[in-house]
């Protein structure tokens, strides 16, 4: 059983690399009662938050992350996983400064889900 | 994970209509019945902080699990304060359930009564078509901006009673109705067979102490002075009577489960501030502010208070109200230990409270002075998103609290938010983008007091180093702290902009006191914003950064509030324009036009006008609605054309009444 801290810079790698590939494959991380807040705007369910994400206005884009902390989170092994990095979208190579709150929940299959997802742009398009 | 705790997290609380009632539930006066209370409570406390996340466990006598001789402000008086107010609030226990007896293929079942003495009985069908309308028109709104789309979908009678079906999602929103006025009469919303369920028992038991600590207020309350007497509560005869409490330590237990009642007994926080101006905790026996610490979250915006004849023995234990009571004008500490002790304590009191008028009934500075001092803390606080989902104010408290005492105190706060259990860690972005304006040039070495304990798991891999950077305990948390730059935050009042804070119901955040497996109700708080840094010796303003930082808290700790994790983001200064909505519009605008049929719009925010929050808004809407009857919409809307100048609102009013439908007055339909 991998430590939590590995779990989480895991997940941030696949995550990132599946969302910059095709978002669209990301449903599989997601759950019903998964909470999505992109923006201020709330989403509930994989099928909402998946076509949240799907319709954000760009085809190309690129997350370069730039930390990864994560702490334990809850007594059935929860795990908190806070990202900052920046984003590059489309042609544009001025990046976009992000920062980004998983919390992780294992599933039954021994691995995790995101319960919930908070984004957040914290530095704007030029 | 039962599906109710996902319920809980769609019903924020500010989604629910809030209908501008003040003017109907002014004062101890209300004319609820029973129910409104109960079913306030139901609504409110499904995502109270410190709800259990699993099934309900609150059917046991609370005074059973409370030993007597434990430590006072510790945990355990966390937990006989949890086991009260679930007690009090055990209307929720029925809520919690997984299932509800009548909730069929997603639907539940409301019963309305008190609608048949109507204006609307001479219609044809009794009005019940129009009461339907009425039911499904004011739950779809709030504050007049349609903000979800209510459909009963179906309805029948049943003796004097219309039972109605509504999605469960909407449940809550036709329940804060309970008791709203339609058609010139109150009308009673409840679940149906909500009490032949199992918990009767305890519903029945919770419903006894509710009424009695509803009566404790309302005997308690002088609606004149608008003062909430809570002096002397040991020997309050009814309290006594009631024999739920252990006498030892009365205060403790019941304070809580009284302010709980006393939120819940009214629609919004300014209705709250309208009817309770002041509040006496003279002759409890305090020696801190542990037991009566909620006060300062259901009443923040007191202007009088006595604490006269306690037990303080020094301004120490009233520290926890220090930024407190922003608007406090009258204090009494007299006849404390604390006058003897710390003489000199006067002075310090009058510096903690800038809006101070009087100490001890001895005047401290002019209106003018006061009023020149209050002007900055009238301002909103900036997370009215709707994204900010709250209870009682805990995670708004929590947020102004931590960051006012982390530029002050960070060993106090370390010690007030931060148990053996809580976790706090620190990662360094050195390449996020900085300001456009540049006014923060890159220096050589600019991170070297953060880059030592930073952990950022892209760059420590290294197992020992992650762990010697994660810090767990008040003490460890505190050194860390200590480590860091001094700062300086933007007030979170004065300098809303620079700030984005969003909050969301967690569920199964671990339960200090263990009685709850699989955790309790706490919140994530998400903070983006900007600092300072300090020079250590001048204290003068150097390096402004921006900061992120996730915390997930939960009940426990001396506050009755505690940290269990806490994330800081560190990265050079980037400016709030992301934020700012007049600067930035983000993707959600673009995202939104690009769509032509949206199914799920965006939660409706009113369009207000900068400087104007909701609650005034609503307050405004409020009063023109009780000045000229007509509807809240209506009221809303003519604010809204003459751009919320009330006195033009009134003007426009007297020029086009009288061309104005029926249905623009209260129960004129």
């Amino acid at each position: 059983m991998a430590d939590f801290e590995s779990i989480a810079k895991q997940f941030v790698e696949y995550y990132y690399k599946t969302f910059d590939e095709n978002r669209n494959n990301l449903a599989p991380l997601y759950r019903d009662e998964s909470m999505l807040t992109f923006e201020a705007t709330p989403c509930q369910g994989t099928s909402a938050i998946v076509s949240k994400l799907s319709e954000l206005p760009f085809q190309r884009i690129e997350h370069q992350v730039a930390t990864i902390d994560a702490q334990p989170s809850n007594t059935t092994g929860g795990i908190i996983v806070v990202v900052s990095g920046a984003l590059l979208v489309e042609e544009e190579r001025r990046p976009m400064s992000y920062t980004q709150t998983f919390q992780l929940m294992p599933n039954d299959q021994g691995s995790y889900f995101v319960f919930n997802d908070v984004f957040r742009l914290v530095y704007p398009a030029a | 994970m039962p599906a109710s705790t996902m319920a809980a997290r769609s019903q924020s609380p500010r989604d629910a209509p809030r209908g501008p009632a003040a003017s109907r539930r002014r004062g101890g006066a209300r004319s609820d019945r029973d129910g409104d209370l109960k079913m306030d409570i139901a609504v409110k406390g499904r995502g109270r902080i410190g709800k259990s996340s699993s099934a309900p466990s609150s059917s046991r006598d609370p005074a059973s699990r409370t030993s007597r001789g434990e430590a006072r402000g510790g945990m355990l008086s966390g937990t006989a304060r949890r086991a009260i107010l679930r007690q009090a609030a055990a209307g929720d226990v029925s809520m919690r359930e997984p299932k509800p007896t009548n909730s069929r293929g997603g639907l539940v079942e409301l019963s309305i009564t008190g609608w048949e003495k109507s204006k609307a009985s001479g219609n044809a069908d009794g009005g019940v078509s129009s009461l339907i309308g009425w039911l499904e028109k004011k739950a779809s709104h709030r504050l007049g901006s349609r903000t979800r789309d209510v459909k009963v979908k179906k309805s029948r009678k049943e003796g004097s009673a219309v039972i109605i079906s509504v999605p469960s999602e909407h449940v809550g929103a036709l329940i804060r109705m309970n008791g709203y006025e339609w058609a010139g009469t109150n009308v009673t919303i409840e679940r149906l067979g909500g009490s032949k369920n199992s918990s009767v028992e305890v519903k029945s038991q919770a419903e006894e102490t509710k009424a009695m600590l509803r009566g404790v207020l309302e005997r308690r309350y002088n609606a004149d002075t608008k003062v909430l007497d809570l002096s002397a509560l040991g020997q309050d005869e009814e309290l006594n009577k009631a024999n739920v409490f252990d006498k030892n330590s009365t205060t403790r237990k019941i304070f809580p489960a009284l302010m709980r009642v006393l939120e819940f007994s009214f629609d919004t926080e300014a209705e709250r501030h309208a009817a309770v101006t002041g509040v006496s905790l003279a002759n409890n026996g305090l020696i801190d502010l542990a037991d009566v610490t909620s006060l300062s979250q259901t009443l923040p915006k007191l202007q009088n208070l006595d604490l006269s004849s306690n037990n303080f023995k020094g301004l120490s234990s009233l520290q926890n109200w220090r930024k407190r009571f922003s608007q406090l004008q009258h204090l009494v500490l007299s006849n404390n230990p604390l006058e003897q002790a710390e003489p000199e304590y006067p002075a310090e009191v009058v510096k903690w409270y800038p809006t101070l008028r009087f100490l001890n009934n001895v005047q401290v500075r002019t209106e003018e002075e006061a009023t020149q001092k209050a002007a900055p803390t009238d301002l909103p606080f900036p997370i009215r998103t709707p994204n900010f989902q709250d209870e009682g104010g805990i995670a708004e408290g929590f947020v102004r609290t931590f960051f006012a005492g982390f530029d002050t105190d960070r060993a106090a706060l370390a010690a007030h938010y931060y148990d053996n259990l809580s976790d706090f860690s620190f990662a360094v972005n050195t390449q996020a983008p900085r300001d456009p304006e540049a006014t923060q040039a890159t220096e050589k070495q600019e991170w070297d007091q953060y880059i030592k304990s930073s952990r950022n798991l892209k760059k420590i891999s290294q197992p020992q180093a992650r762990q010697n950077r994660h810090f767990r305990g008040p003490k460890a948390v505190a050194d860390a702290f200590a480590t860091l730059p001094k700062t300086k935050h933007p007030d979170l009042a004065t300098e809303a902009r620079k700030w984005m804070v969003e909050a969301h119901i967690q569920p199964g955040v671990p339960d200090p006191t263990g009685q709850s497996a699989s955790g309790v109700d706490g919140f994530m708080i998400t903070v983006h914003g900007e600092f300072d840094e300090l020079d250590a010796t001048t204290g003068q303003a150097g390096k402004k950064r921006s900061f992120d930082r996730t915390f997930i808290i939960g009940p426990g700790g001396p506050s009755g509030v505690r940290v269990v994790n806490d994330l800081l983001t560190l990265r050079a200064y980037g400016g709030a324009q992301s934020y700012d909505p007049d600067n930035f519009e983000g993707w959600n605008a673009n995202a939104t036009a690009a769509r032509t049929s949206d199914a799920t719009p965006d939660p409706a925010v009113p369009q207000l006008p900068a400087g104007l929050t909701i609650e005034m808004a609503e307050q405004m809407v409020a009063e023109l609605q009780k000045q000229t009857n007509m509807t809240i919409q209506y009221a809303k809307d003519c604010l809204e054309q003459v751009g919320w100048d009330f006195q033009k609102g009134l003007e426009a009013f007297a020029n086009v009444k009288g061309n104005l439908p029926g249905e623009a007055f209260v129960g004129g339909a």
